[in-house]
């Protein structure tokens, strides 16, 4: 495997989607190569710092109840027809 | 309800709009409810501010619950679909469709090898660096990042979902999340990059 190959597999990687992935090939290709093994790194850092970034908003209340009535309004009632999905 | 299962009980008003029966209105919170965490994170990091989140997540309970009559549970469960509904009404919102998916061929992945190398440039253990202002920063990217590339990154970071996830969720090829991956953070990493630059965070190792 090249490096372009690899990028391939380190992308499934860092997104913990190995199948189809020769992992074993793989890593004998990352322990010899600081290209490719610093991609996978840097990949798997970003991801997590953007989750953090992201990682800590929660609903705040007044719009959980909004959500929640808007539910209870539509019971029965008359509902908007746009697009759904 | 076993998976596949359709809803119970949808009827339709006189203006023709579906009514869901107690049992599937019952069923939609237990369903769509739990996932409301979720969708509010997703869409605080798509809206511009705490108000289009909102908009964005009322938007997004209006559209599932008339639309749940037909949502089938499958395998992947609620959340997918609801994050589907979200990006339509953040779409709907930005006031343009879907983009046609960019061809893989686009991108080389020759360049893939090098993606965020600059990024061991940085300091980051550096003292004087704030990471309050590093964190709006990095929103700040991600939120000049076209809808497409920013639904991307954010599934794949925020939400932890695979490629073929994404791909499934935005209903296009696995290739065209992909470049969108790559593109997204090729842009968010030169705007940190510029961003550390300016605040001297690192020297000339740029270049
Ligand atoms: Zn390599």
């Amino acid at each position: 495997m090249n490096c372009a190959e690899v990028a391939r597999c380190v992308d499934a990687l860092a997104s913990e989607q190995h199948g189809g992935v020769d992992i074993p090939v793989v890593l004998e290709h990352l322990s010899g190569c600081s290209r490719c093994a610093g991609r996978l790194a840097r990949l798997t850092s970003l991801r997590e710092v953007l989750a953090r970034v992201y990682g800590d908003a929660r609903t705040p209340s007044h719009l959980r109840d909004r959500v929640q009535s808007l539910v209870e309004e539509q019971k029965g009632g008359v509902l908007d027809s746009r697009e759904v999905s | 309800m076993l998976n596949g299962e359709k809803n119970p009980s949808t009827t339709v008003d006189r203006a023709g709009a579906p009514c869901l029966s107690p049992v599937a209105r019952a069923r939609f919170e237990a369903v769509a409810l739990p996932h409301l965490d979720s969708i509010y994170r997703m869409a605080r990091a798509l809206g511009s501010d705490a108000v289009e989140a909102d908009d964005l997540v009322q938007e997004t309970y209006a559209r599932a619950y008339r639309g749940f009559g037909r949502f089938e549970l499958r395998e992947y469960g609620a959340k997918p679909w609801l994050l589907r509904i979200l990006q339509n009404v953040f779409y709907t919102f930005k006031g343009r469709q879907r983009r046609e998916p960019v061809l893989l061929e686009d991108v080389d992945f020759d360049h893939f090898v090098d993606e965020l190398s600059w990024a061991e440039k940085i300091p980051i253990s550096v003292g004087s660096l704030n990471w309050d202002h590093f964190d709006e920063e990095l929103k700040s990217a991600v939120g000049r990042l076209q809808p497409e590339y920013r639904i991307a990154l954010l599934l794949w970071s925020i939400e932890g979902l695979s490629y073929r996830e994404i791909a499934e969720l935005c209903e296009c090829a696995l290739g065209t999340v992909m470049s969108r991956l790559y593109r997204a953070r090729r842009t968010v990493g030169r705007h940190l990059r510029e961003y550390a630059r300016e605040r001297k965070l690192s020297t000339a190792r740029f270049d």
